[in-house]
């Protein structure tokens, strides 16, 4: 009864990967979150020394968060569609109080947040963190 | 809008995997639908009322503010 036509009418509006991607999102992850820990504590090399292997490291880290969000579900049905358009919807909307928030922090406290919000990869980074957090609190119903 | 699906399906002996596996969607669906925190679009309704082998009107019904 599972209906091909209509699944793939729904994604058509958003361009998803196969599910096996956000495996390999997480794994891109912890390996790299694994290799900046081992090279801190048992090597003691900072890597944000090395311009370009500062590069790299936040390449990977920004992949691995687009490759898990872009992933489709095991199961994609329009209940999932709805979740993550409206997590999405959400972060459109948090975007802009950040914004706000930037403008104030930077004025007030350039130091305190200016890791998290004085960068563009720092905001991307944070909103996918808050798209994967509203994402599956929607999908397993805690946040209706 | 209120809905009977789980009086309907517990009647049929399916569970919440069955009724998913049946109408192509995930179970995940099928939980949020019973709890009403999700409206299925018009499609779903039918393919669930046809997969419980009833009608559209017994499984979803309208409410005063609706």
């Amino acid at each position: 009864m599972f209906n091909v036509k209509y699944t793939l009418q729904m994604n058509r509006k958003l361009f998803l990967l196969p599910t096996y991607f956000k495996w390999v999102g997480a794994a891109i992850l912890v390996l790299t979150m694994t290799a900046i820990i081992i090279a801190n504590v048992v090597f003691d090399f900072n890597f944000v020394k090395i311009i370009w292997l500062k590069l790299i490291v936040k390449t990977m880290i920004a992949l691995s968060f687009m490759l898990f969000i872009l992933a489709k579900e095991k199961v994609e049905d329009e209940f999932i569609m709805q979740c993550r358009l409206r997590a999405m919807a959400g972060i459109f909307i948090l975007n802009f109080f950040c914004s706000i928030f930037s403008e104030f922090t930077k004025t007030y406290c350039p130091t305190f947040f200016s890791p998290m919000f004085g960068s563009l990869f720092g905001v991307g980074i944070f909103q996918a963190m808050m798209y994967i957090t509203t994402f599956y609190s929607l999908k397993k119903g805690y946040a209706q | 809008m209120q809905n009977n699906l789980k009086e309907y399906r517990d009647a049929a002996k399916l569970t919440q995997e069955q009724l998913a596996d049946k109408v192509g969607v995930s179970r995940q669906s099928i939980i949020s639908i019973e709890k009403r925190q999700y409206i299925p679009t018009t499609v779903l309704a039918l393919k669930l009322a046809k997969a419980l082998k009833l009608k559209v009107e017994d499984l979803f019904v309208l409410e005063k503010g609706d």
